[in-house]
Order: C-alpha cells, then sequence, then structure tokens
C-alpha cells in the first residue's frame, strides 16, 4: 500500500472535469473502492466480504 | 442500526452472512464509541471523504455473494429470506484494493490517495486545484473541506476550520440535495440549522460503558460547543449582563493570546450563524494562561437589530494554576434579515489573565475582536 501511494503521489496531476458519478444499483456490482477500517485502519473494500451475502450499512452514529 | 445488529446478528454469529458498515463521517472513532456502547461488533470501514456519493444515511444494502446489489433498504424478514435461499458459495472474500488505479488515476484519485495516505498538504492542493478547475463541481470542494478540518484538528490553525467551511458551503451550493455535505456543515453550524444534537450520546455511553467496567474507545477528537448543542426553534434570549469593561480602560494585550475567530452560517440562509472563537496563547513568549484569578471572558457589542444567546461569555478555566491549552468559545447569533449581501462585523472583546515567560508576570488584559459575519449573494 506504501508504495502504491507513493507512486501515486508522485504522478503528475491530470485534472478531470467531471467526477465519474458511483452508482449503487440493483443487479450491478457494488462499487469497488478502498476504505480505510476503523477497527485496524488497514485498507480494504467490500470485495472482503465475497462469497457470503453482506447485508452493508451505511451509516453516521449522529 | 442496534436493531439490524439485534435482529440479524444470528446468522453472522452462524456464518451464513455478513454485516458491515461504512461510515459516512468525519471522526470514526466516535462511531466505534457507539459500537462499544450498543455491544455492536461488525467491520466498519470509514468513507469521511464521501467517495461512495450517497447523499442521506442510513442506506442498508443487500449485496449477494458475487458483490451484486441485490436490495436498497430491505426490510430484515426480507433479508433472512434471501440469506435462506442463497447460502455462503465457499468463496472466500479477498480484502484485495483497487480502488486507485498508478497510471490513469484521475487528479480527484490522486488527491483522495493522499488523504488517505494521510498526505494532508498534498490532499488540500490537489482537491483546490481540482475545484478552480472544475466551477461547477461539488465534490472537490466537500473533499477539500473535509481535508481542511482534518488538518485543523491535527494543527490548530483556525484559518483551516474556517476554510472548510467555506469549502463545504461551496460544495453545497452547487448540489443542495447532498444531506451527507449539508451535515457537515450542521455538526459545526447553529442550533436553528440542527436536525439534531450529533454527538450528546457521548457523555452517555461513556458512563454505560465504564458501569459495564470496560475502558470505553478513546477518541481522536473531543466533540464540543455545537457538535453537542441541541437544535431550537429559536434563539434563546441572553441573560441580563454588564459589560466588564465598558470604557476600555484594561490594558491591551500585547501579543501574548491569538485570537480568530469565524461563523458557520445556517445552510437554508436563514439570517443566523454559530461562532467560534478560538484563543491561542503564544509559543514564541512562552504566554500561558493564569487560572488562578478571574476566568476568561468575552463581551458582545450586538449592533442594533443584532440578536445572541449569550453577551457575555466565560470559559471554565481547568484546575491547573497555570496552562497553555487552545480555548474555543462558541455562540449563537441572529442578525437582521435585510442586512444585505457582503461582509459586517461584529465588535466584541476578550478580557483573560495571561503570564509571560515561566516564570514571568501574569497581566489582566484585553484584546478587542472584530467578529466578520459574511452574507453571500444568492447563487445563480
Amino acid at each position: 500500500m506504501l508504495a502504491l501511494t507513493t507512486l501515486l503521489l508522485a504522478a503528475p496531476l491530470t485534472l478531470q472535469q467531471a467526477p465519474p458519478p458511483v452508482k449503487i444499483e440493483i443487479g450491478q456490482p457494488f462499487p469497488v473502492l478502498a476504505f480505510s477500517s476503523a477497527q485496524s485502519g488497514a485498507m480494504s473494500s467490500v470485495a472482503a466480504f465475497r462469497g457470503k451475502p453482506l447485508l452493508l450499512h451505511i451509516y453516521a452514529s449522529w | 442500526m442496534p436493531g439490524w445488529h439485534e435482529n440479524l446478528n444470528d446468522l453472522v454469529a452462524d456464518g451464513s452472512m455478513h454485516m458491515a458498515g461504512i461510515l459516512q463521517e468525519q471522526h470514526p472513532q466516535r462511531t466505534l464509541l457507539f459500537h462499544q456502547w450498543k455491544q455492536m461488533d461488525w467491520p466498519l470501514l470509514v468513507d469521511g471523504l464521501n467517495r461512495l456519493q450517497v447523499k442521506v444515511v442510513p442506506l442498508h444494502i443487500l449485496i449477494d455473494a458475487q458483490g451484486v446489489v441485490v436490495a436498497v433498504n430491505p426490510r430484515a424478514d426480507a433479508v433472512r429470506k434471501f440469506v435462506g435461499e442463497n447460502p455462503a458459495t465457499g468463496v472466500r472474500g479477498s480484502a484485495k484494493t483497487v480502488s486507485f488505479k498508478a497510471a490513469t488515476g484521475s487528479a480527484l484519485e490522486r488527491a483522495d490517495a493522499a488523504y488517505l495516505a494521510g498526505e494532508l498538504n498534498q490532499a488540500i492542493a490537489g482537491y483546490g486545484k481540482l475545484a478552480d478547475a472544475t466551477p461547477e463541481q461539488g465534490i472537490p470542494r466537500f473533499r477539500l473541506g473535509v481535508a481542511l478540518r482534518r488538518r485543523f484538528e491535527q494543527q490548530g490553525a483556525a484559518a483551516d476550520f474556517s476554510a472548510a467551511v467555506q469549502a463545504w458551503k461551496a460544495a453545497l451550493d452547487r448540489d443542495p440535495n447532498q444531506y451527507i455535505w449539508r451535515r457537515r456543515i450542521q455538526q459545526f453550524g447553529p442550533r436553528l440549522d440542527k436536525p439534531y444534537p450529533f454527538y450528546d450520546w457521548v457523555d452517555l455511553a461513556r458512563k454505560d460503558i465504564a458501569a459495564r467496567g470496560e475502558q470505553a474507545v478513546k477518541l481522536a477528537v473531543e466533540p464540543r460547543g455545537a457538535e453537542i448543542s441541541r437544535p431550537a426553534r429559536a434563539l434563546e434570549q441572553a441573560p441580563d449582563a454588564l459589560s466588564p469593561d465598558p470604557d476600555g480602560r484594561i490594558l491591551r494585550d500585547e501579543g501574548f493570546i491569538r485570537v480568530s475567530s469565524m461563523v458557520v452560517n445556517d445552510t437554508q440562509g436563514r439570517p443566523n450563524g454559530r461562532v467560534h472563537v478560538q484563543l491561542d496563547p503564544v509559543a514564541a513568549r512562552q504566554a500561558h494562561w493564569n487560572n488562578e484569578a478571574e476566568p476568561l471572558r468575552m463581551w458582545l457589542d450586538l449592533p442594533s437589530g443584532w440578536n445572541s444567546d449569550q453577551l457575555l461569555l466565560e470559559h471554565a478555566p481547568p484546575a491547573h494554576a497555570t496552562s497553555g491549552e487552545t480555548r474555543t468559545l462558541e455562540f449563537e447569533l441572529q442578525w437582521p434579515a435585510a442586512l444585505k449581501p457582503g461582509t459586517h462585523t461584529l465588535p466584541a472583546y476578550l478580557l483573560y489573565n495571561v503570564c509571560e515567560d515561566v516564570d514571568g508576570t501574569c497581566l489582566y488584559r484585553r484584546q478587542d475582536l472584530t467578529v466578520q459575519v459574511v452574507i453571500p449573494e444568492a447563487r445563480e
């Protein structure tokens, strides 16, 4: 992860006019994005839960 | 969320399904504390940047074993039925992450990567450049605000907090239906604009956790002020008070305490805001607070037609004789609805006891302050 991040930070900035939309749609794969784990700090994604049905809650504690 | 845990945790416990969460807030430790309080144990991923681009929470997404979305906001019995009809495949998930593409990643992805790596200056520069290049896009502005707020929490520069709120406001102007972005401002904004108190549950959670004999999750950033204040329907009347130095006779501070202020406006354009004042002892002068004399006070010289929930604010000092911490004061402010767009000023002053050098003299000093209230032009 560190090596990947270093490579990314060193890469030239290419401006993109519109950020691509991220969609959560029935019948489509859930977006594959990397997030940090609140518990461990390690990077992970929803793909880590494949192999069993997953009920994913998107929320905030407020 | 505790209801979902209670209703379906047996299916997690017997290996039939996973439950997990993705947070849409700035401070993940607060949700960990909430989970500890409610004795919930599912894995939590952090999406403080709102990279999923969801506009509201909560959302509940049922995903099959291959990673395909099956239902959005299903009922618990429908989840149970689906799990019963679609057992685990035996294929284990992979923790591999493929989000960032080194060769073709966009500028936004690069800035996100910098933020996630903790390279906040790089992230802020990247988001700022993107915001300049995409005047109609809210996303880089929102993420710029997230990174600025995080840098403020790490380094304490009040200008970063102010810039964060401006960036969030600019994002929300571009998509007023984005309630994740709106909540990020309201978290620090006036009570009249609050849908709920945000983090008022933290104290109760800690008490309950302590009563169970557990050590509560430590918070990286303690919620305070606006973050724990209750919503209000009207501005509370300020208690009667007298200006403690009406003629300005107290000697002025000569560089011991640095004061900054900023106003978080109502997100719906109503004429009120919450004012955040920050006081930092100047390290170069080894300035520190004298806590054995009068407490820090702040007086507002409200212009005609303006109102506040407080005229005279007071900061309770810590128990030590001296201390060097950053201090904050917050108050609600309401200005005349007819005020024209532009910058308006609220005069105020602070009185405090400050000491110079480790064994230096302690002085009672006054510092005048002008709070700037910006009324934006209506966006076309």
